[in-house]
């Protein structure tokens, strides 16, 4: 049959590009029912590890909750991660070992979930209201002229060059530090649609202070 | 504010002006490129531009940083346990 030569070459394959662990892990999931169930326990386990290991790595940043918040956290993101892993299965290649591959969905999960509850309810800054932070302190005059000449064709630049959503993107992630995902949930769109607005943001305004001689290099220090 | 603040925020602004992945790119090479940097392989050559957009993207830069050290400990713990 078809299928069994498809699924035969595909085992051919693994068994050439596939460490021996990763090879059983793959071998289990596709088990029959009793093997597969227990390697998903074994995964979830995994996931979880991944992503106690990410809420232990940003508690200090979220005092503000408690231990069996941050443990529900983990426990959801493990869910989550368990559901994008076993959906994208057939996507694993082998450039890592499997847990490696499994690792970094746990990890992400968490630290989405831990950048989301961290901005729960709050306002998100779009707009360039902190640009006193630019403000020098202690420069001799040469510089600080220096500065205050790229700072003012970067704020023209971000004014002029830009378009209203690119303002606010770049504005909101470089600016004012809104974490990606969370913007990306606001706007209802994708980190990477968002992270193609700043990069294309980014390289218009390099483009416009290059044209009047200025770029990040030409300051010293 | 000093002048390496002043740079770290345009920086942040201005980006790097160099080919980069983007965000789901570097999601599916993350894994490929921190196993090649723990065993000392040139990461950069290997997977070009997944550096640059660690350099531009905070969220990415942060799981690069957690996958990194999640597999640090768990190299420790394995060396605890004598499996190495």
């Amino acid at each position: 049959m078809h299928a069994d030569r498809k699924t035969n070459e595909a085992a051919a394959v693994e068994s050439t590009q596939f460490d021996p662990d990763s090879r059983e892990w793959l071998a289990s999931l596709r088990g029959d029912e009793a093997v597969r169930d227990e390697a998903v326990a074994r995964l979830h386990a995994l996931l979880l590890r991944a992503a106690r290991f990410e809420v232990a790595r940003r508690r200090p940043t979220l005092p503000y909750l408690r231990g069996d918040e941050l443990d529900d956290i983990a426990l959801e993101a493990a869910d989550d991660a368990l559901m994008s892993v076993l959906a994208k299965l057939e996507d694993f290649r082998g450039a890592s070992r499997f847990t490696t591959w499994v690792y970094k969905f746990g990890l992400l999960e968490a630290a989405v979930k831990l950048r989301k509850r961290a901005w729960q309810g709050r306002e998100l800054p779009l707009e360039p209201d902190t640009w006193n932070l630019f403000a020098s302190a202690g420069l001799d005059p040469d510089t600080a002229a220096e500065q205050r000449e790229l700072l003012a064709a970067v704020q023209t630049a971000i004014v002029d060059a830009l378009t209203p959503h690119q303002r606010r993107v770049l504005v909101a992630l470089a600016l004012n530090g809104v974490p990606i995902d969370v913007l990306a949930e606001r706007l209802s769109t994708t980190r990477g649609a968002l992270y193609k607005t700043l990069h294309d943001a980014r390289a218009k305004l390099r483009e416009h202070l290059e044209r009047f001689g200025l770029s990040l290099e030409s300051l010293e220090g | 504010m000093e002048q390496r603040d002043l740079k770290h925020t345009l920086g942040r602004l201005l980006g790097v002006a160099e080919p980069e992945l983007g965000c789901d790119e570097c999601f599916d090479e993350l894994d490929r490129y921190v196993e090649l940097e723990r065993v000392g392989e040139d990461a950069d050559a290997a997977i070009p531009g997944l550096r640059a957009h660690l350099d531009g993207c905070s969220a990415c830069r942060e799981e690069h940083e957690s996958l990194r050290a999640l597999l640090a400990g768990e190299q420790v713990s394995r060396r605890l346990a004598g499996h190495i």
